[in-house]
C-alpha cells in the first residue's frame, strides 16, 4: 500500500499538494493493521496479544472495552486452513454485559497459526469495531517482555531475531494462560509496578521472570517472589539479576522453558477413550438364526398363538438386543491433568478426550482448542467441535493455575496434598514408592525405570530431578529445586 | 373369525412363508457382512436399515398388487401378514441400530416401517387396479419392481424424499411420513369401504389358503 502510494506520489505531486497528510493516514494505517489492536469509533476497543503482539499457535490475553454500550458480542474468526485442507474455520464468540459507563471484558484465546484473522464487536445489530489479520501477523515467535521505562536500554540482551515488546505493568493480566506466548518477562523497577498476581501468573505460565536491579522499597512484593536470588514458581520462575545488559542476557541463555507442546502430546499419546466393542459376529448371527427359524415356525404351527408368540419374541428381543448392544453413552469422555509444581504453585496442562459415536458435537466446559486440526467454535457453554460418526478428538483445556501437592522443600519431596500420592518416581533416580498426604521424604536412589509408560514418557523431556507422581485423576511434576531454593537439586 | 385369526391363517400359506423367510435370510446376509468383527465403527444399521425398507416396500407392493383382485377381507388379511414382516424384523433392526448408534432418533425407524409397508401394500393394490385399466395385468410382475425404481429414481433427482424407501430410514423426513400417511389413510378407506359392499364374499376370501 505504501509503495504505491509512493509511486503515484512522484507523477501528480505537484497536482495534489496535500499528499503528505495523506501519507501520514496510510502510515498509521499500516501500522494499526499489524498489530492485534482495534479502536472504534464508539470508544469500543479490542486488544488480542500481550502489549497487541499476538503469538500463534500460543493462548494470548484478549481484552475488549466498551463504553456505554448495550449488551455487545465479540466475534472473531480464524481461518487456519491452507492450500491442501482448504479453509479450517475456528470461531470465537463471547458476550459482554450491557451498561453504562466503561465495560471490561478478559480472555485467553487460543490463536493457531493463521491465514486469516478477523474480530467484530456487535451490539444491537451494529458493528461497534472490527477488525483482520493476514497470515503474515502470525508470528510464532515468543514474547519477550520488558517492563521498564527505558525498555530500549534491554533490547541487547536478547538475540536479534526475538520478539521483544514493553508492556505496561497495568497491562500484563494475572492468568497464567496469557503467558502461554511468553518466554521472559523482564521488570528493572523504572517503571510503575506490576501487581504481584500478574508477576507470579507469568512465572507460574512458564516464563522466566528477571528482577533487574535493585526494585524500589514499593516492588519489595516482586522482590519476595525471587526468594534469595532465584526461585521456581509453577513451570517458570523468578530471579533477582544485576541490573545490566550482559546478566540478563546470561540469565536468559540459561533458561530452559518446559515445551509444555510436548508434555501436552506426551500426556495425550495414548487414547483416553476407546470406540466400544460390538457383541461378537458368530454370537449375533447365531441369535439372529435361531429368532428367525422360531418365528417361521411359530408362523407355521402356531396360527393365532403363533402370531401372538411371534410378536412377543420379537419385543423381548429387541428389548434384549437393545440392552446388550446398546453402548452405554452416546459421548464417551475421558480427561487427564499435569500439574507442572515449582515451589506452591502448578500450572494445570489437561487434555479431554471425547469420543462420538452418533455425528454431532462434543463439548468441554471453558476454553480449549483440539490437538487435530478440526473446525470449532468456543463461547460462553464452552468448547465444541462437530465430528462424524463414531470419531474422537482430542482438546487441550486452557492452563490454569493451582496449588502444588508434590513440591520439594528443604531439599526432601513433600505431599502438600490431601490425598496420598503413588509411584513417585524421580527422574535421574529411580522409583522411591507411594508418598502419604502430609508427609516427606529424603529423595534416593531407587529401582531405575518409571512406574508406567506415561511416566516415561514425561520424565524424557522433563530435567533431571524432576519428581512425578500419580494422584487422583492428575499427574504431579514438581520441578527439581533450584541452589538457592532452600535444597540442592538431587 | 377374528382379523387376529385371519391374519394367522395367512401368514400360514406357503406364498407367505417363503417370501418371509427370504426376507430374514436377507437381514441375515446383511448382518453377515456388515457386522464388524473386531474393533472399530459399526455401521451395520445404515446397511440393514435401507435393504429392510426396500425389501418390505417391495414385498409389500408385490403383495397388494397380487391381491388387487381378491375379496377385500383376503386383502385385509394379506396386508396384516405383511404387517407380521414389520414386527418379525424389528429385532433386527433394533440391536443393530443399538450398536450403530446413529443420529436418527430411535422412534422413527421404530414407527416408520409400519406405515410404510402399508402405504406399499396400498399403491400396490392401486398399480395393480391401474394396470387392469390399461389392461397391462401381464406385466404386473415388472411393474411393482420398476415402479419402486422409478420412485427412488425421480427422488434422487428431483432431490426429494418423498417415496424413495432407501433412504427414508436414514433421517426424519417429514414430507415422506406425511405422503405415506396420506397413503396408507387412503389405502385403508379403500380397503374398509368396499368391504361392506362385498361383505357376501368375506368369507370366502378369508378362508382361501
Amino acid at each position: 500500500m505504501l509503495l504505491l502510494w509512493a509511486r503515484r506520489r512522484a507523477g501528480g505531486a505537484r497536482r495534489r499538494p496535500h499528499r503528505p497528510a495523506l501519507a501520514w493516514l496510510v502510515l498509521v494505517a499500516v501500522a494499526v493493521a499489524g498489530s492485534a489492536r482495534g479502536q472504534g469509533a464508539d470508544g469500543a476497543r479490542v486488544i488480542l496479544g500481550l502489549g497487541g503482539k499476538l503469538v500463534a499457535g500460543a493462548w494470548n490475553p484478549l481484552e475488549v472495552t466498551v463504553r456505554d454500550a448495550a449488551a455487545t458480542t465479540l466475534e472473531v474468526r480464524i481461518d487456519e486452513g491452507d492450500l491442501v485442507t482448504g479453509p479450517r474455520i475456528v470461531r470465537y464468540r463471547a458476550s459482554l454485559p450491557g451498561g453504562s459507563g466503561v465495560s471490561v471484558f478478559d480472555d485467553d484465546l487460543y490463536v493457531p497459526a493463521f491465514q486469516t484473522l478477523s474480530w467484530r464487536l456487535v451490539s444491537a445489530g451494529r458493528v461497534l469495531a472490527s477488525g483482520s489479520l493476514g497470515a503474515r501477523e502470525a508470528d510464532g515467535r515468543p514474547l519477550q517482555v520488558v517492563v521498564s521505562a527505558d525498555p530500549g536500554a534491554w533490547r541487547a540482551a536478547y538475540p536479534s531475531d526475538a520478539r521483544v515488546v514493553d508492556v505496561a505493568a497495568p497491562e500484563l493480566p494475572a492468568r497464567a494462560a496469557a503467558y502461554d506466548g511468553v518466554a521472559s518477562l523482564l521488570i528493572d523497577g523504572t517503571a510503575a509496578s506490576p501487581r504481584t498476581a500478574s508477576v507470579a501468573a507469568a512465572a507460574a505460565g512458564g516464563a522466566e521472570v528477571l528482577l533487574a536491579g535493585a526494585l524500589p522499597a514499593s516492588q519489595a512484593g516482586l522482590a519476595r517472589l525471587a526468594g534469595s536470588g532465584v526461585s521456581r514458581l509453577g513451570a517458570g520462575e523468578v530471579r533477582r539479576v544485576p541490573a545490566s545488559v550482559g546478566a540478563a542476557s546470561r540469565a536468559l541463555a540459561d533458561w530452559h522453558e518446559q515445551d509444555r507442546g510436548a508434555l501436552l502430546a506426551a500426556l495425550a499419546a495414548t487414547p483416553l477413550v476407546r470406540s466400544p466393542r460390538s457383541a461378537p459376529q458368530p454370537l449375533v448371527l447365531s441369535l439372529a438364526a435361531a429368532y428367525a427359524l422360531l418365528a417361521l415356525l411359530s408362523l407355521r404351527f402356531g396360527g393365532t398363538p403363533g402370531v401372538l408368540a411371534t410378536v412377543a419374541l420379537a419385543l423381548v428381543l429387541s428389548v434384549a438386543g437393545w440392552r446388550l448392544m446398546r453402548p452405554p453413552a452416546a459421548v464417551i469422555s475421558a480427561g487427564r491433568t499435569l500439574m507442572v509444581g515449582g515451589g506452591e504453585l502448578a500450572l494445570g496442562l489437561s487434555v479431554a478426550e471425547r469420543l462420538t459415536l452418533p455425528a454431532g458435537e462434543v463439548s468441554v466446559a471453558g476454553a480449549a482448542r483440539p490437538l487435530t486440526p478440526e473446525p470449532y467454535l468456543t463461547d460462553a457453554g464452552g468448547t465444541h467441535v462437530q465430528l462424524p460418526r463414531w470419531h474422537g478428538v482430542t482438546l487441550a483445556l486452557r492452563p490454569s493455575l493451582g496449588q502444588a501437592a508434590l513440591r520439594y522443600q528443604g531439599g526432601r519431596l513433600r505431599n502438600a496434598g490431601t490425598t496420598a500420592l503413588r509411584d513417585v518416581y524421580v527422574v535421574g533416580m529411580g522409583a522411591q514408592g507411594d508418598l502419604a498426604a502430609g508427609a516427606s521424604r529424603a529423595v534416593a536412589p531407587g529401582e531405575e525405570g518409571a512406574a508406567s509408560p506415561m511416566m516415561a514418557r514425561l520424565g524424557a523431556l522433563l530435567p533431571r530431578g524432576t519428581a512425578l507422581a500419580e494422584g487422583p485423576q492428575r499427574l504431579w511434576v514438581a520441578l527439581p529445586p533450584t541452589i538457592t531454593d532452600g535444597g540442592t537439586p538431587p | 373369525m377374528t382379523a387376529l385369526s385371519a391374519v394367522a391363517r395367512r401368514a400360514r400359506c406357503p406364498d407367505v412363508l417363503q417370501a418371509l423367510a427370504l426376507f430374514l435370510a436377507a437381514l441375515l446376509f446383511v448382518l453377515a457382512v456388515r457386522w464388524p468383527g473386531g474393533g472399530g465403527a459399526n455401521e451395520t444399521w445404515f446397511a440393514l436399515a435401507p435393504t429392510r425398507a426396500a425389501l418390505l416396500a417391495l414385498i409389500a407392493m408385490g403383495f397388494g398388487a397380487a391381491e388387487a383382485r381378491e375379496p377385500p377381507a383376503r386383502r385385509r388379511a394379506t396386508a396384516g401378514a405383511v404387517l407380521v414382516f414389520v414386527v418379525a424384523s424389528v429385532p433386527f433392526e433394533v440391536a443393530s441400530y443399538a450398536a450403530s448408534y446413529p443420529a436418527v432418533p430411535l422412534w422413527w425407524p421404530s414407527v416408520l416401517p409400519f406405515i410404510e409397508t402399508f402405504a406399499y401394500f396400498c399403491l400396490g393394490t392401486a398399480l395393480a387396479r391401474a394396470a387392469a385399466l390399461a389392461r397391462l395385468d401381464a406385466f404386473l410382475t415388472l411393474l411393482v419392481p420398476l415402479t419402486l425404481i422409478a420412485a427412488t429414481w425421480l427422488d434422487v433427482r428431483l432431490g426429494l424424499d418423498l417415496l424413495n424407501p432407501l433412504t427414508s430410514s436414514q433421517s426424519v423426513a417429514w414430507p415422506h411420513a406425511l405422503l405415506m400417511v396420506a397413503l396408507a389413510v387412503a389405502g385403508a378407506v379403500w380397503l374398509a369401504w368396499p368391504g361392506r359392499r362385498a361383505a357376501a364374499t368375506d368369507g370366502e376370501g378369508a378362508s382361501a389358503p
